[in-house]
């Protein structure tokens, strides 16, 4: 932990990351859709490429000095994570493609030897699709039944919905720690103790929770977290899965060969420990090079001065937006992140994101995977803002004064 | 504004479009939706002597895809509808920067799409609902059936006739042999090269008395079939087929649920009996799953008649299955 951080400065921050300083469409480049992917700083993109000119070789196989290094960056990864997840050991993290690997592990080793007809997973209706459609899949196979709880017309999780629902019969609940769409922040300590009292484990999806906040899975207290790299400022293709060594230690393997195994043979074969175990053939290693220098990166920013700027970011674009005319703003929990959803009346969200692409402006429109959600809120498809702390105030003026210039077009 | 896709052409449709709403007396209907934004279109036509006397268009969707209904109208009404789908390939085309914009009318204005990949299919999106609205126009016989169509619908069951008989062919074939089979489990690729049956023996299962062709179809068309025939009090279930592009869904259970129910509900069945080739293991078991027992039964594989393929082994045999209904 690095006890001497320089206080949070937003302009310094934003020359970390190269790409932001492009144009599009000869505009400064407006990248508000970090929910998607993040931008990455300049010390990942040089670990990455470090790593392919210095360090290149195969993980724990090689006895040769490049093995070794190669190894320390990948094992050094694993220990970045389990810092900044708060785990009780490096054992109880999973090196995953991403949070969409990492639950799906969970389903297949975990959930899918446990379900019996009648049994239930409860899901909110703010998931997004990698957090729905395992557990579908693991339904189907075994007679189970997804179970959804509900939100307010806020965005909100509508918690004694969420406890009440937590029945005998629900075997495993699954819970965004942060929409993707609302970026409404779910009371993960307080769903996780309503599970434990019933002996329900909770899996936390924590894809939108990284980028923003401090994570600590003991004192939530759930019992899986599923993360991914790219979103919080690493590459693509990274990501973890922390679970209780107890429980990691009861899961089959789920992909099976090289690096998971202890003795082959072809009378039976003996798998490794977790979380090696589960951790099949060679891994994205340049990759988790490239994220344990995000994880350092992060790790090295003032957490409070970056809060309060992404506060501060938060209720800018959310003020802004309320005074375009015609603009609907979708999730406006009291706690969130800086993401915001919305429609402009007499103006559909993909005419105005191509629009706002010609001013320079990145947001996504769709329905960022969260059908279900879009079917609550009775809309096909929204657009969404997503900033991160490079985000500026200049930015958010720009933004809001494009979409006033775009949305006459249409009208 | 730097916007070419918003040519002034573009926004005048979208705003004001040509051919909205419902029209009189629709005999051919359907709906596309995207699934990517969930955009819909719907189309409605009425045909006259093969030709497209009135078109509307109604949905909600973007000023690109509005647009693009709005001039496909102007371009279509009065055509012979023969000449809708060479058009749609054109138009196809012409947006992917890969033929010019002839016969197009104002269409043209949607020459920027070769720049903007990502939002072609919302001008492409009436010209589906229009394509599946004449297709409906082929199969169906009445307005009712086809209004019912729609790209995102579920999948439906209803009877095969005459007319189905090449499509019957062509998916049993795509299940059964040779390398498109392969994408699914229920290939036999490496067992049997020939065909595995004909237009002759699908178009025979069709007219016979006590005999009935299932078949399944959603949006991407016909997903599955099976041959059931009544065969004393028992029926006799065959000729089973799932698309293999969409197999491993729970599509086979649903139509072998629905086979039973026909044979018990409307036929007073007592048990369903199939002959499965001996060897193949998995597709047993996957029938044991859905209650049905190997009955140690074997039926000689025709061997030299080639209307049932062409064996690669030697050691091919039927099994009898049966399972009661109740």
């Amino acid at each position: 932990m690095n006890a001497n951080r320089a206080p949070f400065d937003a302009a310094r921050v934003r020359a970390d990351f190269p790409l932001l300083a492009r144009t599009v469409r000869d505009k400064p480049l407006v990248y508000f859709d970090s929910a998607n992917t993040s931008q990455k700083p300049a010390v990942v993109i040089e670990a990455v490429d470090r790593h392919y000119r210095e360090h290149n070789a195969n993980v724990s196989r090689a006895v040769h000095r490049l093995g070794e290094e190669a190894t320390a960056a990948y094992e050094g990864a694993r220990d970045r994570l389990a810092r900044v997840l708060g785990a009780s050991s490096r054992d109880e993290v999973v090196m995953t493609s991403g949070t969409t690997q990492a639950i799906n592990l969970v389903a297949y080793s975990w959930a899918l030897p446990r379900l019996r007809p009648g049994d239930e997973i409860l899901v909110t209706a703010m998931e997004h699709h990698a957090n729905i459609v395992p557990w579908q899949l693991v339904c189907e196979r075994t007679g189970a039944k997804l179970k959804v709880a509900p939100i307010t017309p806020a965005g909100e999780l509508v918690v004694d919905a969420f406890v009440d629902a937590l029945t005998p019969s629900v075997k495993l609940a699954a819970v965004a720690h942060v929409s993707n769409v609302l970026g409404t922040i779910n009371p993960v300590a307080e769903l996780a103790r309503a599970a434990r009292r019933r002996g329900i484990p909770l899996l936390v999806d924590g894809s939108q929770a990284v980028p923003h906040l401090g994570v600590d899975v003991r004192a939530l207290g759930c019992d899986f977290y599923a993360m991914t790299g790219h979103k919080a400022f690493g590459p693509t293709g990274t990501g973890a899965l922390w679970a209780r060594r107890e429980i990691l230690r009861e899961m089959p393997p789920f992909f099976g060969g090289g690096e998971m195994i202890r003795e082959v043979r072809f009378e039976g074969t003996t798998y490794a420990d977790p979380p090696h175990r589960f951790e099949a053939g060679t891994p994205n290693i340049a990759g988790f090079a490239g994220l344990a220098a995000a994880l350092d990166y992060l790790d090295g920013l003032d957490a409070a001065g970056l809060a309060a700027h992404e506060a501060s970011l938060l209720d800018h674009l959310t003020r802004a937006l309320r005074e375009v005319p015609g603009a609907r703003l979708f999730g406006e929990a009291a706690n969130k992140v800086p993401v915001v959803s919305f429609l402009v009346d007499g103006a559909h969200a993909h005419d105005l994101a191509t629009l706002l692409d010609h001013e320079g402006i990145a947001v996504r429109s769709g329905h960022h995977c969260a059908h279900p959600l879009m079917h609550f809120l009775g809309v096909p498809a929204t657009l969404r803002a997503s900033l991160a702390f490079y985000n500026t105030h200049e930015e958010i003026e720009r933004f809001v004064a494009a979409l006033a210039k775009v949305r006459k077009l249409l009208a | 504004m730097g916007s070419d896709l918003y040519a002034r052409r573009v926004l005048e449709h979208a705003r004001a479009p040509h051919h909205r709403g419902a029209i009189e007396g629709p005999t051919h209907a359907a709906e596309a939706a995207d699934a990517a934004c969930g955009d819909r279109v719907r189309v409605e036509l009425r045909l006259a002597d093969g030709r497209i006397e009135a078109y509307g268009h109604v949905g909600e969707a973007c000023a690109v895809a509005v647009a693009s209904a709005s001039m496909l109208g102007d371009l279509v009404v009065g055509a012979d509808a023969r000449a809708i789908a060479p058009l749609q390939a054109r138009f196809a085309a012409f947006i992917a920067g890969e033929g010019g914009s002839d016969g197009l009318g104002e269409l043209d204005a949607f020459e920027p799409l070769r720049r903007h990949p990502s939002r072609r299919q919302c001008a492409l999106l009436p010209w589906d609902a229009l394509h599946m609205a004449l297709a409906g126009g082929t199969h169906a016989t009445t307005v009712g059936e086809h209004l019912d169509m729609q790209m995102t619908r579920e999948p439906a069951f209803r009877t095969a006739a005459a007319d189905d008989v090449d499509a019957i062919v062509a998916l049993v074939e795509s299940a059964y042999r040779g390398d498109a089979s392969r994408a699914g489990w229920t290939t036999e690729a490496d067992m049997l090269d020939g065909q595995r049956t004909d237009p002759a023996g699908v178009a025979a299962l069709i007219g016979k008395p006590d005999s009935r062709i299932l078949l399944l179809e959603d949006a991407g068309g016909l997903l599955a079939c099976a041959h059931i025939e009544k065969q004393g009090g028992a029926a006799y279930f065959g000729m089973f087929a799932v698309d293999p592009r969409r197999q491993g869904r729970g599509t086979g259970r649903i139509v072998l649920a629905e086979a039973e129910r026909i044979a018990h509900a409307e036929w007073g069945c007592t048990a369903m009996q199939m002959t499965v080739i001996s060897i193949r293991d998995e597709l047993i078991a996957w029938y044991e799953r859905r209650g049905y027992r190997r009955t140690g039964e074997y039926l000689p594989f025709p061997y030299g008649d080639a209307r049932f393929g062409i064996p690669r082994r030697d050691d091919l045999r039927f099994e009898r299955l049966v399972k009661p209904l109740a």
